[in-house]
């Protein structure tokens, strides 16, 4: 089985990349003479500031988020959780835009300025790295929460409460909740920092040239050389701090591990916590959903958008829910199977490669791949293969995240599972499985979410005829967020929330099983 | 390993299924144009003619070059039969990559010399021009020239698209060819040094002009017509057009046959349609205002008629020919 998977992870991350590789090569333009001019020393270290601030910011905010969260019951957890992860669906340029309209030189804020406060100084132009750093962490922080809130939910509760009887409650936080969750909190910052290095929309709309940008830029010339040479810095980089999280998390992997038992906070919701949340849900979620959903209206405007982009709503969500129900079962399976140090290196290193790469680069990959005759050719013109791209692109999430959970279980787990004979299969089954089913949910909200909003690779490999909401949503913005593509967004978040609803649902009665287990 | 072998089995029959064969005719059409516009052309083809339209559109993200590389990365098995760019010198590249094979369409014979290919490797039409878009809230006299960007009393306060994407790097190897290098580089270095911004795209340079962002910028008579009707406080006038200036750019869509076309006929067909006067009537009629190259066709009073602009006098095989020498210069003067 393990050989079968390891065919089947060749087929769809491994051999996309290759022929990208081979492209390049054969193209005759040589590396040396890009990657040695004086500008990418530049790019290097904008793309380094700009990912890593926004790292820290949106790590900051979303691991604060998810400990103000914990305090409410559960219900109200899954519910404000979902509200908080708003930015992550709708797409970041579209914030962007949001974001310009309100801290703008003419902008709503301004507006305000100059009325409240004559005479003040105009509001900094948000076009700069300062700009971007600001929106961008904004739009990222819900990855981070998650991360927090599912390290969250494993963690032992006793530790906290035994170290309350003889310390601060500030104490306590300080020494034992936040070192416990760094990994939780680090692991999100990693897909975070990965997602910022190979963000384009953003960066560009904001003026600041990112060595994703100037992918973009060598791919609208067919340069396909300068294109893949530029993206090694890139892959350099997010080696470097993906090889600093491996050696920092590894030794701390069971926060994510089940194997410890945790205990129920009784929730205790404070004032201050719930004024906290509403802040951040209003700066970050109410007011640029609710600026989207004013500029959607009229009403009938939803049916129009329904009317004419019903099909690809479909196409978006059936290749989102395959993907993600498809490629996390995959990824776990993998991650079981494949311990070896050096192979689970190897495997990793690729994931995220392919997942850091500009999307339209690892497209014109699988291109090579998948169009020719035959079954082949029959995936190429299908939707199948914009299912496959998402698997491509964000096989890493899960192959990221569940390493750390399986490394907790299988030293206790299997030795009482031999002990009691049971066999390796039914061990997964009836003891692993069920213990990170929660984080199995995790990954696949988290699949399906970036899944839906893939477009990169999605408009180089749609099939004629067929398309997803989210082509169909970039293909309308050219005039701007105007009434439909507003509405359209709102449909998006809608869809998701109907997914994450069913998700949050599940995972709260799995955890409520696993409690009563444990 | 059952489980594996039972999902693959599934798949295969979905495929199978998926991609039942048709018996309809049909084509495949790679659309740059926007979807808004070219959707419904493509419905009313496929009413008048039985022929099944099916159609990839280009994402204002990838700001048309993700169908351009989709067809040099299909050359070994091509899957479109016609490609509808919204602008002339990316496909005078794609056809110097040998990605189009010749078609002389009988409805080109209205289309100006200067618009079409003389080996029918490809054949413009409804064109869209370069424009100033100014805010009427900061501005009562707007630059009138492209020279006014490099000019002081205009630091800052002016706007472009980035050079290497869309119309707006066709338009800077457009000033490559007219000027030659040297003038060219000289009046994009001035650009960087007159703090012009270079935002994402030109519907982005409408949208920061029209918030008051910026007080002025170049972009297309489709992006500002947009704007206009939208009632946003803004105008746009045609640059250069005093007597014996520089005229702007007009920029015709083109559509081209691709080489080894699965369905070359139906897709001949499409490319007759495409190239006939109902159709530059219509997209003449919309809201992007596309200028008919077609003397006969009539349009509406506010879209300006080709014989009143003053028009750059550029080959456009020349300004492909500068893409690569102009986008060079531009990435490394503007992507610092």
């Amino acid at each position: 089985m393990l050989l079968a998977l390891l065919a089947a992870f060749a087929l769809v991350v491994v051999a996309p990349l290759a022929m990208l590789i081979t492209q390049a090569l054969s193209s005759g333009r040589g590396y040396d003479s890009v990657l040695v001019s004086q500008r990418q020393w530049t790019l290097l270290l904008r793309t380094v500031g700009l990912a890593s601030a926004v790292t820290l910011f949106s790590s900051f905010i979303g691991a604060g988020a998810a400990f103000l969260l914990q305090r409410l019951s559960a219900a109200a957890r899954y519910v404000v959780a979902f509200v908080l992860t708003m930015p992550l669906v709708v797409p970041q340029h579209i914030m962007a835009i949001a974001w310009v309209d309100v801290l703008g030189r003419n902008g709503y804020l301004a507006q305000f300025v100059h009325i409240a406060l004559p005479g003040t100084a105009p509001a900094p132009s948000p076009f700069n790295l300062f700009g971007a750093i600001f929106i961008l962490s904004l739009t990222a922080f819900p990855i981070p929460m998650i991360a927090t809130l599912a390290g969250l939910h494993r963690f032992d509760q006793r530790l906290a409460e035994a170290a309350r009887v003889g310390g601060q409650h500030g104490g306590i936080f300080l020494r034992i909740a936040l070192p416990l969750l760094l990994p939780a909190i680090a692991t999100g910052a990693l897909i975070v920092f990965a997602l910022t290095a190979s963000s384009f929309a953003v960066p560009s709309l904001l003026q600041v040239t990112t060595y994703a940008v100037e992918i973009h830029a060598s791919s609208s010339m067919f340069d396909y050389a300068s294109a893949t040479a530029q993206s090694l810095p890139l892959l350099a980089l997010s080696a470097m701090v993906f090889i600093a999280w491996s050696v920092y998390v590894k030794p701390r992997h069971a926060w994510l591990s089940g194997s410890q038992r945790s205990i129920a906070i009784q929730p205790s919701p404070t004032v201050f916590t719930i004024a906290l949340l509403f802040l951040l849900a209003t700066i970050t979620c109410i007011v640029p959903v609710a600026a989207l959903f004013v500029r959607s209206l009229p009403l009938r405007t939803y049916a129009s958008v329904w009317a004419t982009a019903h099909d690809e709503i479909f196409n978006g969500i059936v290749v989102s829910v395959v993907a993600a129900s498809v490629f996390t079962p995959m990824t776990f399976a993998l991650v079981c199977l494949s311990r070896q140090p050096v192979l689970r290196r190897i495997l990793n290193t690729v994931a995220l490669a392919a997942f850091i790469l500009p999307g339209s680069l690892v497209a014109l990959g699988m291109i090579g791949v998948w169009n020719r005759s035959g079954l082949f050719g029959a995936v190429y013109d299908s939707l199948l293969v914009l299912v496959l791209a998402c698997g491509t692109r964000f096989f890493a999430l899960g192959d990221t995240l569940f390493p750390a959970a399986f490394a907790g279980h299988s030293a206790r787990m299997q030795e009482a599972a031999a002990v009691a004979g049971l066999t390796w299969w039914r061990s997964l089954t009836m003891i692993v499985l069920p213990l990170t089913l929660p984080l199995i949910i995790v990954v696949w909200v988290l699949f399906f979410v970036f899944s839906l909003g893939e477009v990169d690779a999605a408009v180089l490999l749609c099939p004629p005829g067929q398309s997803t909401f989210a082509v169909r949503l970039f293909s309308l913005m050219h005039y701007g967020p105007d009434s439909f593509v507003a509405a359209l967004c709102i449909l998006t978040i809608a869809s998701v929330g109907t997914v994450a609803a069913c998700g949050a649902t599940a995972a709260y009665v799995i955890s409520r099983r696993v409690h009563r287990r444990a | 390993m059952k489980h594996i072998v039972q999902t693959m089995a599934i798949l295969v029959v979905l495929i199978a299924v998926g991609c039942g064969e048709s018996h309809a005719p049909e084509v495949v059409v790679y659309v740059a144009h926007d979807e808004m516009y070219s959707r419904p052309v493509l419905d009313t083809f496929t009413q008048k003619t039985g022929i099944i339209v099916r159609a990839v559109y280009d994402t204002e993200a990838s700001k048309t070059t993700g169908l351009a590389n989709r067809l040099i990365a299909e050359q070994s098995r091509p899957r479109a039969d016609v490609f509808w760019n919204n602008e002339i010198a990316q496909t005078i590249v794609l056809a110097n990559k040998g990605v189009f094979g010749p078609y002389r369409s009988p409805s080109a014979s209205a289309i100006p010399d200067a618009f079409k290919d003389l080996t029918g490797m490809w054949t413009g039409f409804a064109a869209r021009a370069r424009v100033i878009i100014y805010n009427t809230d900061m501005l009562t006299e707007p630059p009138a020239s492209i020279m006014d960007f490099v000019k002081p009393e205009w630091r800052g306060k002016l706007a472009i698209a980035r050079p290497l994407f869309g119309t707006t790097a066709t338009h800077a190897a457009a000033l490559f060819a007219a000027w030659g290098d040297e003038r060219a580089k000289i009046f994009v270095s001035d650009l960087v040094s007159n703090d012009v911004a270079i935002l994402a795209g030109n519907a982005t340079v409408r949208d920061m002009v029209a918030s008051g962002e910026f007080a002025a910028g170049l972009t297309d008579t489709d992006d500002a017509n947009g704007a206009v009707i939208d009632g946003k406080p803004v105008k746009w006038l045609f640059p250069d057009q005093e007597e014996g200036g520089l005229g702007t750019l007009v920029l015709p869509n083109t559509v081209a046959l691709v080489k080894d076309a699965p369905n070359a006929d139906a897709g001949k067909k499409l490319i007759d349609y495409l190239l006939g006067p109902e159709v530059e009537g219509s997209l003449a009629r919309a809201r992007s205002i596309q200028i008919p190259l077609n003397p006969s066709v009539e349009s509406p009073p506010e879209v300006p008629h080709m014989s009143s602009i003053r028009a750059m006098q550029v080959d456009f095989n020349d300004v492909a020919a500068k893409m690569d020498t102009a986008m060079d210069f531009s990435r490394n003067t503007f992507n610092q």
